[in-house]
């Protein structure tokens, strides 16, 4: 198994076709960079709204 | 004790806890997958002898239209088994998978179409084939839709998983369009029954990608679901003190 293109130049150009094989791949991993994401944000989101209602009714639940 | 580990799924919070220290693994091995198999596919399988190398598409083309499919028969599964057992994971399941499928079958589309310019000089076909792979991800963002169109969760679950239920029928029809129908795309390349149409050094990075793309549905599809859990199940004891710890405790 061997590198198919004989410089970095040849790779990125593929004899044309570089732009639609790149961009292909580009977006294919920005969906599925994005779906990583969204868990992440979706975990910080949640922890923060969480943490506030869950402070403030134990914090009604010791006052009264 | 062979189904002990069906009915311990019933369990949000066992699924959350015995995930908890897969996440990191299967994290690392899908990015370690898909990128072994990206730089194999791009830089070290041979230009095709009529495409050139506009077929290294296919790489990400076919295990994306792949697992799209699959993923919609794992969506439509876990919405009849919340409707016929009535468990809560089955549905959190079934809603997590609807975006993951709808982000697959969208790559799916749009890989095909930037495909298609360069090899049959247009970048949509309205053939069998390709529609009936847009109605499957109609059939994803109606999911979608449903899930947010509800206040009331039950009634969202148990219409999503009807409507997933119905929509099986869709992956047949994706499946044999290219047999049934004259299309532009073109018949599978990898068969099961019969010998592949595609030569070995293409076969083995395809199939390698094949499994990337499995592996990293199966990481997002349980991390999505364990933020359903968490939302789900935010008024328990459990997640509650899961918050606390993880903001500092009280």
């Amino acid at each position: 198994m061997e590198f198919q293109f004989e410089s970095l130049r040849e790779f990125f150009w593929m004899e044309g076709h570089g732009p639609y094989v790149w961009s292909a791949y580009a977006i294919t991993f920005a969906g599925l960079c994005g779906l990583g994401l969204k868990v992440k944000m979706d975990r910080k989101n949640f922890y923060k709204i969480q943490a506030s209602i869950v402070k403030r009714n134990r914090q009604i639940a010791v006052e009264s | 004790m062979t189904w002990q580990w069906f009915h311990r799924l019933g369990s949000p919070r066992w699924f959350y806890d015995k995930t908890s220290a897969w996440m990191p693994w299967l994290t690392v091995s899908s990015v370690v997958v898909l990128l072994v198999g990206a730089v194999w596919g791009l830089g070290y399988a041979p230009a095709d002898y009529k495409q050139g190398n506009s077929y290294r598409i296919i790489f990400i083309h076919v295990p994306g239209s792949v697992v799209a499919m699959a993923g919609y028969y794992v969506m439509a599964i876990a919405g009849a088994i919340g409707l016929i057992w009535r468990m809560k994971l089955a549905f959190m399941t079934m809603k997590a998978a609807a975006p993951i499928g709808a982000v697959l079958t969208f790559i799916s589309l749009v890989s095909g179409s930037i495909w298609g310019k360069p090899t049959w000089g247009t970048w949509w076909e309205w053939d069998a084939r390709i529609t009936s792979v847009l109605v499957l991800f109609f059939l994803y963002l109606g999911i979608i839709a449903l899930q947010e169109a509800y206040r009331n969760q039950d009634a969202a679950d148990k219409t999503s998983a009807i409507l997933a239920l119905v929509g099986m029928v869709n992956i047949p029809i994706i499946y044999k369009s290219v047999d049934w129908w004259y299309t532009l795309h073109q018949p599978a390349t990898i068969k099961f029954t019969e010998a592949s149409t595609i030569d070995a050094s293409m076969a083995y990075p395809l199939i390698w990608m094949i499994v990337g793309f499995y592996l990293t549905y199966v990481t997002l599809l349980i991390a999505h679901t364990r933020i359903e859990v968490m939302r789900r199940e935010r008024k328990t004891q459990w997640v509650q003190d899961l918050v606390l710890a993880a903001k500092g405790g009280d």
